[in-house]
């Protein structure tokens, strides 16, 4: 069942698998430079809509114009020059309106109509993680899991609640009471969406399951049978908390407490 | 000798650093003779490519001074990425550590170790740097440095304060709009001080402006948006703040 939030300001939020950056290069003394591809027809904007898209890190931060939706123009210079490196740099994309009764994008009267925001770049020839960890702006938990179909699953750790929001995923706490109903989860809505494709998201997490299990394929009963998935998971689960050492780093945090 | 060559204090210098500030606090503070000449020493610092001098005498009487005196000099280590070098950081602070931690009633309280090495992985505490966070400020308004002296106004003494972590915690920091408008509402033009009331927690202060601008971000590119427009759209509890008439809509 899915949550319905409500949107009071109007805007879109532009999905993930429609703003892709890709960082390059800043390894031979150049600065590192981006890649951006964005696909905004799905949300209908008016073309005469400017397009920003901003890098940040701490105070710093750089801004490109992309033309407008009707009309993208990718600048020539997309270098990172602002941040020596782009470890830790996010991006963001807005969608701002123009001025009512105005044509001219020159002069937005900077209604934000979509954007993305918190965008973690990908990395050009560097392993990207199949569970990114990203910091979250809720301040009633701790973690929350979004798992977009198209991109898949996204841990994010409250940055209110945990200034060190990345290392906390990496505690013996967390990995021991919640990272094995993470992996279910996840486990659960990869194998619901039906068909995949090899190089999905789904596809990666179901062979890491499988590795888990010793299998070279999933069981072909999974497909049918609501039970036996359930059991499989179960067990996929089971071993990578074995993996894990969930049960020794569960006894190190808890009965050191105690004590 | 007053003016030194900038370097970077390597990880043996800044263990010497974490004692020496931990010894402050202790019954037997170190002396400060004794932490100087880590600046100098190849054991407890490095050399870095570029030449750049700063004077050690040199007082400042704001934290944005201080941020000006250095976005001089640090173009000129020819540093690839300075801000990320919590070394070099913690080389500055150690160098004007008497005028940043003054011998009060005979002790010296340093106070938290953000004050001094910069925890840059934490976005709460990396700005609490007595050095790098004003140069952070003033490098992102570089174009137009005049108008962050609303956040960099106190005393270098102070390594935060209500409408400067406010800034620096929010997105709306590096928007000139944002802050031109946090200038016209605080700072006194005359003096170049903040005004009266400008860092209360209640309405009208700093925190509540802050609130406001972070509820704008979510509807209005605060990038693009005009100065005068965003003044308009302030809450009537900023009037009191206002010096000049807006133009009518």
């Amino acid at each position: 069942m899915s949550v319905r939030t409500i949107n009071y300001t109007g805007r879109k939020r532009i999905e993930r698998k429609h703003a892709r950056i890709v960082v390059r290069g800043g390894d031979d003394g150049m600065a590192p430079y981006f890649d951006a591809t964005l696909d905004l027809a799905p949300y209908k904007l008016p073309s005469a809509a400017p397009i920003f898209v901003e890098a940040y890190w701490l105070t710093a931060i750089q801004r490109f114009s992309f033309g407008t939706v009707g009309s993208v123009a990718i600048p020539e210079d997309r270098n990172l020059t602002e941040f020596g490196q782009a470890e830790g740099v996010l991006f963001r994309v807005k969608v701002v309106e123009v001025e009512r009764g105005s044509d001219s994008a020159a002069d937005p009267r900077a209604q934000i109509l979509a954007h993305a925001d918190q965008i973690r770049p990908d990395h050009e020839g560097r392993r990207k993680s199949l569970l990114p960890v990203e910091p979250g702006e809720f301040r009633d938990e701790v973690w929350q899991l979004h798992i977009d179909a198209g991109t898949g699953p996204l841990l994010y750790v409250s940055r209110h609640l945990a200034r060190d929001w990345n290392g906390v995923v990496k505690t013996d706490e967390f990995v021991s009471l919640a990272l094995p109903e993470i992996l279910r989860r996840i486990m659960a809505r990869a194998l619901s969406e039906g068909e995949v494709s090899e190089d999905s998201w789904q596809e990666k997490w179901i062979r890491l399951g499988c590795q888990f299990m010793n299998q070279a394929e999933p069981p072909a009963a999974l497909e049918e049978d609501d039970a036996e998935r359930e059991r499989w998971i179960d067990e996929v689960v089971a071993k990578f908390a074995r993996h894990r050492a969930v049960p020794r780093r569960f006894a190190k945090w808890h009965e050191g407490g105690q004590t | 000798m007053s003016l030194l060559r900038i370097r970077r204090l390597n990880d043996e210098g800044i263990r010497r650093m974490v004692e020496f500030l931990d010894s402050q606090v202790s019954g037997s503070p170190q002396q400060y003779a004794d932490a100087r000449i880590w600046l100098e020493s190849p054991e407890t610092s490095d050399g870095l490519s570029g030449i750049a001098q700063i004077d050690t005498r040199q007082q400042f009487s704001r934290r944005f001074d201080l941020a000006e005196y250095l976005h001089a000099r640090i173009p000129l280590l020819r540093h690839k990425d300075p801000a990320r070098d919590a070394g070099l950081w913690a080389w500055l602070a150690l160098a004007w550590f008497e005028q940043l931690c003054p011998l009060k009633r005979g002790q010296r309280k340093p106070g938290e170790i953000a004050r001094w090495i910069p925890q840059l992985d934490n976005k709460r505490r990396y700005y609490r740097h007595y050095t790098l966070g004003p140069y952070l400020v003033f490098l992102a308004h570089q174009e137009n440095p005049m108008r962050c002296l609303v956040l960099l106004t106190e005393s270098i003494q102070i390594s935060t304060s209500e409408i400067y972590r406010e800034f620096v915690e929010s997105p709306v920091l590096a928007s000139g709009v944002a802050v031109n408008v946090a200038a016209e509402l605080y700072l006194e033009a005359h003096s170049g001080k903040l005004r009266r009331g400008a860092g209360v927690k209640g309405p009208g202060g700093a925190r509540r402006l802050l609130d406001v601008f972070m509820q704008f971000d979510r509807t209005f590119d605060l990038y693009s948006i005009r100065e005068n427009r965003l003044m308009s759209m302030l809450p009537r509890e900023f009037a009191k703040f206002r010096s000049r008439e807006l133009p009518a809509n």
